[in-house]
């Protein structure tokens, strides 16, 4: 049973009915063909023998007719009382009248008769008259015989010696009539030359043949002579013999007694097709004969063509078998790879309920091969059995069974939900042989199921448990239904459908809302817009919408879904921020507007300052001038100096005012930024600030520091100010270092100047960068302490620190 | 000194409002003997009416154009802004070169002023010798070395 259906599913061995009718229809075709070849090379040589045997037949009648003829002359001349009575009176009379009468008689038979020559012989053998004029006793062994017989009588062929012509006579006896008595008296001789009439006879052959001839031969003591000239064989009559030992030569076999048909080598040795034939009333034998070659050689050639016609069907049907086995083998293996590329688990089931083929997926499925699956029972695999078995006899009698639904225990433990689709399948005689079942997999379909609705129930509870309006509409947009909204609003049904829910809409927003709508139809994108709804008690509050299209796998639109928010608390406060942050703005801009009125008071106050202040020093200068140079006379050395002192005072107020302009100026410039290259920076810097000689003086290192965006005039302002610093109190030192470092540190850079020179007392670290602090007295350094104070105005502005 | 006003040409006219700023580029002028014709006004409104010929001035020959105007920008009632405006606008007094002295080389009035048509500016320095030189050098220029054009 396992054999049968694993036959079904497993094609690949030569299948039995080929190979069976392979080995029968060969052997047949086999066998007709040599039997036909048989039947056809016995037809055809029958036909050549009977050909032969005709043309034998023919020859013999012909001789026998030709010897009757040459007996039949003879008895009519013997009969002929003009001849008869002519020689005897001319033995009796030896009158040369009768004598010439007789020969005239005998030549004309010569003429007219086919005779080479005409005796008369006594009854000794003594030729008295001959046509040719012969005149020897004529040596013919046989002629007493001949004479006692006293009829005509054909001698054998013979050659006279002497001679050469080969000769065949008869010997007719002449009777004399006397007193009742007969007694011979002697013998007319017909003498007839075989190159003549026998031969030429016996060489015709009907038809047209190279090897065919006629032999004819007699038996001369323990051998056979030859009795006519041969074809393949030159001057052999009454000369070529052939022992009797050579019985498998025809003309042996015929001399022995045979005739027919006869197979053998002739003289030659050549295997011929003969048929020997005795000539009757003589000793003469008869052969037709072909050479084998000849006999058979069309059929050779009809013979090659049966084989080559044998062998190319047996070949043929090889061939066909063999294809048809391949096509059967490729079929049936394409059949069995769509089975087992199926992703459905199939069985077929014995009429016993036993497993009798699996496929991959069933292999896959149970987790057992298909090996420990064959021979199982089928329901063993289910969860229910006895279900199974019942699916499986519905199957059995209905003889299919559709979407049957089980549930198969998988290797791993699981279980596996599957609809059964069952046929019963039949053998070669229609007889149901099993059930093919296919099972297809539905555990994914039925979690996509419970998903699917787990999802739905998971939409509906958050639809429920939002205080948003959900809403649909159908792909033109216009509403059926919106049941929160009515809810809301205290629309009815029919005041909602379609567009006319606007009509809830504040009178303001109304026609932009529904033009938003309209567009976002008709664009099919995004809907998303804001709208004042009138609550059912009448109060406006401020809503969200937004909508989008939902799509069809053909991309058009199914419908819409959206839903509106009640955005109102969010709105005021939106609202209020807004306010809040307008107001601030304003102070802002009053407050800035403030404080640029101050900058300008100050520009102002910081103008009239230097600008009044001045005045009066010029003054206070130049009439210090004045006094100097002209009353000099009258000022001792006393009053000179107090004058020095004097504009020396003035000198360093206008300095004092300079700086400090310089300073209240730099809170009050734009800072405009730009990537700039330190490095350099300083090193122009302090090229500017040195003489010649200090740089002699000084080491100015710098090291590799990095860039900054800063304002370049400010910062040159800032670095000038330390590098002059750092000159001006290394001033004292005989070879002053001034070193400049820089280096990333926290997402800041650090830029350092550091000198050999006074330094300060880190005590006062905090007056160092105060207005007007000076750390050194004037007589040490000069300066007006302003100097750390721009640099630290400088990099403060920049929002660094110094 | 305001006596001669009428009757001679001017050299220079000195707007100047403190006095003794105005004493002393007098005297740096008179030492290098530029200001034997200078005039000295001490507000914008007398500036002004020097040119136009009215008040004190009435009796000036308007034609006699001054060789060069010094030109203090901080005047009480018109401005030395005002003042140089009123002069760069008349065709007759175009002509005329300005010299604003300033008592700051920070002083935001310098920009202003040269844009309207200064043609040159001094700061007052608080040490006498050096403005006297630089008084000097301008009378110097101005009234020796340039040709004024009429």
């Amino acid at each position: 049973m396992a054999d049968s259906a694993t036959k079904g599913f497993f094609p690949d061995q030569f299948p039995r009915w080929l190979a069976l009718t392979w080995l029968i229809a060969m052997p047949a075709l086999v066998a007709g063909g040599v039997s036909f070849y048989l039947v056809q090379e016995a037809i055809v040589r029958r036909d050549v023998e009977s050909n032969l045997d005709a043309i034998a037949q023919l020859k013999v009648n012909q001789i026998v007719q030709w010897r009757k003829e040459r007996l039949d002359d003879a008895s009519l001349m013997t009969a002929s009382t003009f001849l008869v009575k002519g020689f005897l009176d001319w033995v009796e009379s030896r009158d040369p009248r009768m004598r010439d009468q007789v020969l005239d008689r005998m030549r004309a038979s010569c003429l007219y008769l086919p005779y080479s020559d005409v005796l008369l012989v006594d009854a000794s053998g003594q030729i008295l008259l001959s046509v040719s004029g012969r005149e020897d006793p004529y040596l013919e062994p046989h002629l007493s015989a001949a004479l006692h017989a006293a009829r005509p009588m054909l001698t054998d062929l013979r050659t006279d010696p002497g001679e050469s012509s080969v000769h065949v006579d008869v010997i007719a006896p002449i009777v004399k009539e006397e007193s009742g008595k007969n007694e011979v008296i002697g013998a007319i001789i017909l003498e007839s030359n075989a190159e003549q009439f026998l031969y030429p006879m016996l060489q015709t052959w009907p038809g047209n043949s190279s090897t065919a001839e006629t032999t004819l031969y007699r038996r001369d003591g323990d051998s056979v002579l030859f009795l006519n000239q041969l074809r393949h064989q030159r001057d052999a009559a009454l000369k070529l013999r052939v022992p009797l030992s050579r019985t498998e030569v025809p003309a042996v076999r015929a001399v022995l007694g045979g005739e027919g048909v006869i197979h053998g080598p002739d003289y030659r040795g050549v295997p011929v097709l003969a048929v020997v034939k005795a000539i009757p009333n003589s000793s003469w034998f008869l052969t037709a004969k072909m050479d084998r070659k000849e006999a058979f050689s069309i059929w050779r050639f009809q013979g090659v063509i049966i084989l080559t016609l044998l062998l190319g069907m047996v070949l043929l049907g090889t061939a066909g078998g063999g294809l048809l086995w391949r096509q059967q083998v490729s079929l049936q293996r394409y059949t069995r790879g769509l089975i087992e590329a199926t992703l459905d688990p199939m069985v077929t089931i014995s009429p016993e309920g036993r497993i009798t083929d699996v496929n991959l997926a069933t292999e896959r499925a149970t987790g057992l091969s298909r090996k420990e699956l064959i021979g199982t029972e089928f329901s063993d695999y289910f969860t229910e059995p006895d279900r199974a078995r019942e699916g499986y006899r519905e199957a059995f009698a209905k003889g299919q069974e559709q979407d049957y639904p089980l549930e198969l225990k998988r290797g791993d433990g699981s279980l596996m939900s599957v609809l059964y689709n069952t046929s019963v399948y039949r053998d070669g005689r229609g007889r149901v042989a099993g059930v093919l079942a296919a099972a297809r997999d539905i555990s994914e379909r039925k979690n996509t199921e419970r998903n699917l609705q787990l999802s739905e129930e998971r939409f509906r509870s958050l639809i429920l448990a939002t205080a948003q309006i959900v809403w649909t509409t159908d792909a033109e947009g216009n509403v059926e239904d919106m049941p929160a909204w009515r809810a809301f609003t205290g629309q009815s049904i029919e005041e909602v459908r379609g567009a006319r829910w606007t009509e809830a809409l504040h009178s303001d927003d109304r026609a932009r809302t529904l033009a938003v709508w309209q567009d976002s139809v008709k664009r099919r994108s995004l809907y998303d817009t804001e709208y004042r709804v009138r609550r059912h008690d009448g109060q406006y509050r401020y809503f969200a919408a937004r909508g989008v299209p939902l799509l069809d796998e053909d991309g058009s639109i199914r419908e819409w879904i959206g839903y509106c928010a009640d955005i109102h608390d969010r709105k005021l406060a939106e609202e209020e921020i807004n306010r809040l942050n307008a107001e601030l703005e304003q102070r802002v801009l009053e407050r800035t507007a403030q404080l640029q009125a101050a900058n300008k008071e100050l520009e102002a106050f910081a103008y009239s300052v230097s600008h009044d202040l001045r005045a009066p020093l010029r003054a206070i200068d130049g009439f210090t001038r004045i006094l100097r140079e002209d009353f000099e006379p009258k000022l001792d050395a006393e009053g000179t100096r107090i004058c020095s002192i004097i504009s020396e005072n003035t000198n360093k107020m206008g300095q004092l005012i300079d700086d400090l302009l310089a300073f209240s100026r730099l809170g009050r410039v734009e800072i405009r930024h730009s990537l700039t290259d330190m490095g350099a920076l300083v090193k122009a810097v302090f090229r500017e600030l040195s003489t010649p000689k200090e740089r002699e003086r000084i080491d100015f290192l710098v090291e590799p520091i990095p860039e900054a965006i800063c304002d370049q005039s400010l910062i040159r302002q800032a670095w000038s100010n330390l590098i002059a610093n750092a000159i001006k109190f290394s001033s004292k030192r005989e070879r002053a270092v001034i070193r400049v470092r820089g280096e990333l540190a926290d997402g800041e850079v650090i830029y350092t100047v550091e000198d050999n020179g006074a330094g300060f007392d880190m005590r006062y670290v905090d007056k160092l960068f105060g207005i007007f602090e000076r750390l050194h007295s004037t007589r040490e350094f000069e300066g007006t302490g302003v100097g750390l104070a721009i640099v630290q105005r400088v990099i403060h502005r920049h929002g660094g620190r110094l | 000194m305001n006596d001669l006003n009428g009757l001679v040409a001017v050299d220079v006219l000195l707007v100047e409002d403190n006095p003794q700023d105005a004493e002393l580029i007098m005297r740096a002028l008179r030492k290098e003997n530029l200001a034997n014709q200078l005039v000295w006004v001490e507000d914008g409104a007398e500036a002004l009416d020097f040119f136009y010929c009215r008040g004190r001035f009435k009796s000036r020959q308007p034609n006699a154009s001054p060789k060069v105007v010094l030109l203090d920008l901080k005047l009480p009632k018109v401005s030395g802004l005002e003042v140089l405006r009123t002069l760069k606008q008349e065709a007759k007094t175009r002509a005329v070169p300005v010299v604003i002295v300033t008592s700051s080389r920070e002083d935001p009035d310098i920009k202003a002023a040269y844009a309207l048509g200064a043609n040159s500016y001094v700061v007052k320095p608080v040490e006498f010798e050096s403005f006297a030189g630089a008084m000097s050098r301008l009378g110097l220029f101005w009234l020796l070395v340039n040709e004024v054009s009429k």
